[in-house]
């Protein structure tokens, strides 16, 4: 199976050069490993899997600040700084 | 004199209660041994500063809760707040958690201290615990071998005497597998019976915390305390809505044939046809199942896995926590920190979820895999309310195997042939060390249940603990 991964790399984000050689064609084989279920015959199932909601209100679940505040990589005066992405 | 080779909860509970010895000095106990073996196992990547802080205060309290005062491990991807959790990953290396996962408050409630975390496959890829940003971990009755994975640090904790109990995580056997290598109980959860709050995710649908424990008694006991409502895990199940029927096992599936035929080691044969003759020894009825479901669940696993790990993985960008490789361009910033902060394994799964939600591919594979999960599933739920009480099978195809014994992907991603289908179904599952092979390497059996039977597989679990003693080589 012929698999663009740079095409792949780019779509998650991730910066091609870290795709290695042994990356690609392992990825190659268990795409062809599973590829098998593509022609397996699925009767059609009603979704069964639960899932619970609630109604969407802010409830008593508090963070602490300080902790999130150390987990920025980088801050200035509370505030999270990433690099610009407008230009003037 | 206390033997922390074999001591329970149970045993401790027994202790401290009677005053016989203190939190603060069990504590201790537990801490000297972690100093004499985790230089060369590996088993835990910190240990905590407070733990006799807190032993202390639990000595002082008096608590009535059933885990008062006795410490335990906890997996690197389950949240505590104020500590570190970094899901074994370079990306989280300094992560610190901001509250409690829900498994935690109710052990902090029925008073359980933590000793410290432990080590685990990156993000929970992986079946030996290799794959960590901080090395491997070793088995604790071979330290050439791997303790399997991805909870192999709990695992190696627990059989080595470092921590009475440990939690883990299991998405397609993390817990079970590692437990089958090191000779120590495994259990996952019915899926949705223990909250999801504060575990890291791999894959949502998937994943459950796990107990890694020396008696199928303890880990019930973990059970009961940490699978209590949650209204924060929209997965997670009402009590009201948890009743089985299945209070008894008598009728046994098994997968006599299949085991037989397959490409799984020769004591592995051996030890789980000595373990059907002695079910029905004990008088339970073995009935031979259909195996397809355990063939199609592999490669359903491999996509819906892949996918759902791409996508809860995709906030790791460097932006608001942890790993951040600085450039000036935004994209920059995101492509350079994920290639810089994943490991391999990560990459391999990130881009097969990414290769089968993608355009052109996704009804392909995800929906196709999604339909087969149905059917899995419906096959599980046939099995349990017409033919059996519970199955049994080999938890792992091999015992432990050599650290860097496996390279390819796929070799790797067939220890789990036994283990996944468990997690794709969404039933409850308990691997109990059996036996030994030649070389003393221990061998599990896993007794996998129907929904909601998660207390009556462990009390089988525990009855054949006493019909057949399991003994650490």
């Amino acid at each position: 199976m012929e698999i663009n991964t740079s095409y792949l790399a780019n779509l998650a984000r991730i910066h091609s050069d870290r795709v290695s050689e042994g990356l690609k064609s392992s990825i190659a084989s268990i795409l062809e490993f599973v590829d098998k279920l593509a022609g397996a015959e699925v009767k059609s199932f009603k979704n069964t899997n639960y899932n619970r909601t609630r109604p969407d209100n802010v409830e008593n679940f508090a963070f602490s600040r300080e902790l999130l505040l150390k987990n920025f990589p980088q801050q200035q005066d509370g505030f999270l700084v990433v690099p610009q992405i407008l230009k003037k | 004199m206390i033997d922390t080779d074999s001591l329970t909860i149970t045993e401790a509970r027994k202790l401290l209660g009677a005053g016989t010895i203190t939190s603060s000095e069990l504590t201790q106990v537990y801490l000297e041994e972690i100093e004499r073996e985790n230089g060369e196992l590996n088993a835990f990547i910190e240990i905590y500063e407070d733990a006799l802080d807190s032993a202390a205060i639990a000595d002082k309290s008096n608590g009535s809760g059933v885990l008062h005062g006795i410490p335990m491990g906890i997996k690197d991807n389950i949240l505590i707040e104020g500590k570190h959790a970094s899901s074994g990953s370079k990306i989280l290396k300094d992560y610190v958690a901001s509250y409690d996962a829900h498994v935690i408050t109710e052990l902090k409630k029925a008073g359980a201290l933590f000793i410290g975390r432990t080590n685990m496959d990156e993000f929970g890829m992986g079946s030996s615990t290799e794959s960590s940003h901080y090395g491997p971990t070793k088995n604790p009755v071979d330290p050439t071998r791997v303790p399997g994975g991805s909870s192999g640090g709990s695992a190696a904790a627990v059989a080595s005497g470092m921590v009475p109990v440990a939690l883990g995580s299991d998405t397609g056997g993390s817990s079970r597998q590692p437990a089958s290598f090191c000779g120590i109980v495994g259990f996952k959860p019915t899926y949705g019976t223990v909250s999801r709050r504060g575990l890291m995710a791999l894959a949502s649908s998937l994943d459950q915390v796990g107990v890694l424990a020396k008696t199928c008694n303890d880990a019930n006991l973990v059970y009961t305390v940490i699978s209590t409502e949650d209204q924060f895990d929209a997965t997670n199940i009402p009590m009201s809505e948890r009743a089985t029927t299945k209070k008894e096992i008598k009728k046994v599936g098994v997968l006599r044939n299949f085991v037989a035929s397959q490409n799984i080691d020769a004591s592995v044969k051996d030890a789980y046809e000595k373990f059907l003759n002695e079910l029905e020894a004990a008088g339970h009825e073995l009935v031979e199942i259909d195996t397809q479901l355990f063939v199609d669940a592999i490669s359903v696993y491999y996509i819906i896995l892949p996918c759902e790990a791409s996508s809860n993985l995709a906030r790791y960008d460097g932006v608001r926590f942890g790993l951040r490789e600085d450039y000036v361009d935004l994209l920059e910033q995101y492509v350079y920190t994920r290639a810089s902060g994943f490991g391999d394994e990560v990459v391999r799964r990130i881009l097969l979820g990414t290769f089968s939600l993608s355009a052109g591919y996704k009804d392909a594979y995800y929906g196709k895999a999604n339909a087969k999960r149905q059917e899995i599933t419906a096959t599980f739920r046939k099995l349990f309310a017409e033919q059996v009480d519970a199955i049994v099978t080999p938890t792992a195809p091999t015992p432990a195997f050599k650290i860097g014994g496996i390279s390819s992907a796929l070799e790797m991603y067939m220890q789990d042939l036994f283990t996944l289908p468990i997690n794709i179904a969404g039933v409850p599952c308990v691997s109990i060390p059996y036996t030994h092979d030649e070389a003393g390497l221990p061998i599990g059996m896993q007794i996998i249940g129907d929904y909601f039977s998660d207390h009556t597989i462990l009390d089988f679990g525990t009855k054949f603990e006493k019909l057949t003693p399991f003994k650490q080589s």
